[in-house]
């Protein structure tokens, strides 16, 4: 799954695939913004059917704290 | 084509994905779009977009008003402002309407939905009439396509005022790329048929009309639908000829008697029955129609007949034939969206039914010429100081998340927040802003330094919701006069450039401050910033 949700992340911000590593964060990543940001949610939502909540969502800057939220 | 994509909510992600291919302006935030166009001095109008695309999200332009009459008024009113905000040399596509959402969804009223719609449709149709370079984006076809539970996404919705799901974005972009290469390329005007075997099945003259099959079944229907797509292609403007190898005589009798032929003599511009080179007659057709051979296109199911043509006169455009008749409808589909649809769509004339559709035909007296500043003074915009005090959370959250409109792109904790309210030595303001539409929250903070008799302004932050409005211009003047009455004489600011605020790169120059390197004054100010001298571009107004 953690894999499935890095390469999701390549395509939703527009990157080569393997752009996207368990180190990426919203610091270092130019395309990984707010918007792109909230795609993501989208897309983890309705392609792999993991949902967060909003308040959760917008907290979360990096890799790591995305796969602890989703517990995978 | 110089695009610009305009909405009252989140298109960013189409923006961003039509970047990749073509040249597309950069908005500044959504839900400013008339402003945008109406302001002769917003980036959009130095821009200058030769195709605007209005994606206009009926149901929070409506503020969700369910009421006929009211929903009308409110339409009307930004059609008025649309219209005043035209002009001649731009091409500009405006989105249908759908109204999407639960509150929707449990009407009472069956045609409540609908009508409010068409209240939208028929002002568009209106506009596209007084002026022909206002279109319609097919937007319902798309949400047709996919399915209203695809084509939408409530959480990117509550989250960023994304309404698309991920798909429907890529859709919509690539609908809007087809529109411009639509835009970019002259449809062709003439479509050249063969008869046997092209728009009947068999061999014209072998026996009476009984030869051919053309029918309500079978194969022969196949035909017969093929005819039906061309008729309405007829209807729709394309010239038709017939260039065809057949004795005449046997080719009409099936054309004027064959009880299944939907095609009539009389729609043939042209026809060529002979025994000649296809070629030959090809530029006989263009030399009647006067028109150049680059507008043809060449229907024929034998291949050595279109090599022929081809090899010829190249400049015809000649397609595959398809392999299996029942593909002759979608084939003929294919043609005419690739070489002669152009990018007029009209919507089926729908009946009048009631009294406030007429109405929604914005009443002539309504409209007036609207200058940005009449439609900014519309919006009855309000600008109000907050307490910094009481809205701390926020004003930290604008702080750390604001990219577009951030002057220094500063970033803090909330132990440093609270140490700037403490210090007497800085005054932090925040603003509350909200117009005739809604009230936006606090969207608005900026801190200052004080040194003295001098101020400066190191971080000014709003949020790209109220960008576009001239908010910024009412605020640097409340906090001006805030400076003034603590006796301040220079008041200075600094702008310092980062990967995404370009948009206020020259906001103080807008603001009547001047670009200044005399910053003695200030030196210690910088140096509790972290900012390095010549990092920053430093202005300065006096008095």
């Amino acid at each position: 799954m953690r894999d499935k949700i890095l390469r999701l992340m390549d395509d939703v911000f527009m990157l080569p695939e393997g752009s996207i590593t368990e180190d990426s964060t919203m610091e270092n990543t130019l395309e990984w913004d707010s918007l792109a940001h909230v795609l993501l949610m989208g897309e983890l939502e309705s392609r792999l059917g993991l949902s967060i909540p909003i308040e959760d969502a917008i907290e979360i800057t990096d890799v790591k704290q995305l796969f602890e939220r989703l517990k995978v | 084509m110089r695009t610009a994509i305009l909405s009252n909510i989140n298109m960013d992600p189409v923006i961003r994905l039509l970047k990749r291919s073509r040249d597309v302006f950069t908005s500044e935030g959504y839900g400013n779009e008339l402003g945008a166009l109406l302001n002769k001095e917003s980036s959009l109008s130095s821009y200058d977009p030769e195709i605007v695309f209005l994606f206009e999200e009926l149901s929070e332009l409506t503020e969700h008003v369910t009421d006929r009459e009211k929903a009308s008024e409110i339409m009307g009113e930004w059609a008025g402002n649309f219209e005043s905000a035209l002009k001649d040399n731009v091409i500009y596509y405006v989105s249908e309407g759908y109204l999407y959402g639960a509150d929707y969804r449990v009407l009472g009223d069956m045609f409540l939905k609908e009508d409010l719609e068409r209240i939208w449709s028929n002002l568009l149709r209106e506009i596209g009439k007084r002026h022909s370079n206002v279109r319609i984006f097919p937007y319902r076809a798309l949400i047709e396509k996919m399915g209203e539970g695809d084509f939408f996404c409530d959480s990117t919705w509550y989250m960023g005022k994304i309404l698309h799901s991920g798909k429907a974005l890529k859709e919509i972009a690539s609908s809007v790329n087809e529109i411009i290469e639509r835009e970019r390329v002259t449809p062709k005007k003439v479509l050249i048929l063969d008869l046997d075997n092209t728009l009947w099945k068999g061999l014209a003259g072998e026996k009476d009309t009984s030869g051919v099959e053309l029918s309500d079944s079978g194969v022969g229907r196949c035909f017969k639908d093929l005819q039906r797509v061309i008729l309405n292609m007829k209807n729709n403007g394309v010239i038709l000829g017939i260039v065809s190898k057949n004795n005449e005589a046997d080719a009409m009798e099936i054309i004027e008697n064959h009880p299944h032929m939907i095609l009539k003599p009389e729609d043939f511009a042209v026809k060529m029955i002979n025994w000649d080179n296809k070629a030959d007659n090809i530029l006989k057709c263009a030399k009647i129609l006067n028109l150049s051979v680059d507008s043809f296109v060449f229907f024929d199911d034998s291949k050595s007949e279109r090599e022929l043509v081809k090899g010829m006169i190249p400049e015809v455009t000649v397609p595959d034939f398809p392999e299996s008749e029942s593909k002759l409808s979608e084939t003929m589909e294919k043609i005419f969206n690739e070489y002669f649809k152009k990018n007029v769509y009209t919507l089926e004339d729908s009946k009048k039914t009631e009294s406030y559709l007429i109405n929604a035909k914005r009443n002539e007296e309504k409209v007036r010429a609207v200058s940005f500043e009449d439609y900014i003074k519309g919006l009855d915009i309000k600008v109000e100081p907050v307490s910094v005090e009481d809205n701390l959370d926020r004003i930290l959250q604008l702080f750390n998340k604001t990219n577009q409109f951030n002057i220094t792109t500063r970033r803090h904790t909330r132990g440093e927040l609270d140490n700037f309210v403490k210090d007497p030595c800085q005054k932090l303001f925040a603003f509350n802003v909200s117009d005739k539409f809604g009230d936006d929250g606090v969207v608005c903070v900026l801190r200052t330094l004080i040194k003295k008799d001098c101020a400066v302004i190191s971080e000014f932050v709003m949020s790209c919701r109220v960008m576009g409005k001239n908010v910024e211009n009412i605020v640097i003047e409340k906090v001006e006069e805030k400076l003034r009455q603590m006796g301040i004489k220079t008041v200075y600011a600094l702008y310092l450039e980062s990967l995404k605020n370009a948009p206020v790169s020259n906001l103080f120059d807008k603001l009547g401050y001047e670009k200044t390197s005399e910053i003695k004054e200030i030196k210690e100010v910088l140096v509790d910033l972290d900012i390095s001298e010549g990092e920053a571009t430093c202005y300065v107004k006096q008095g």
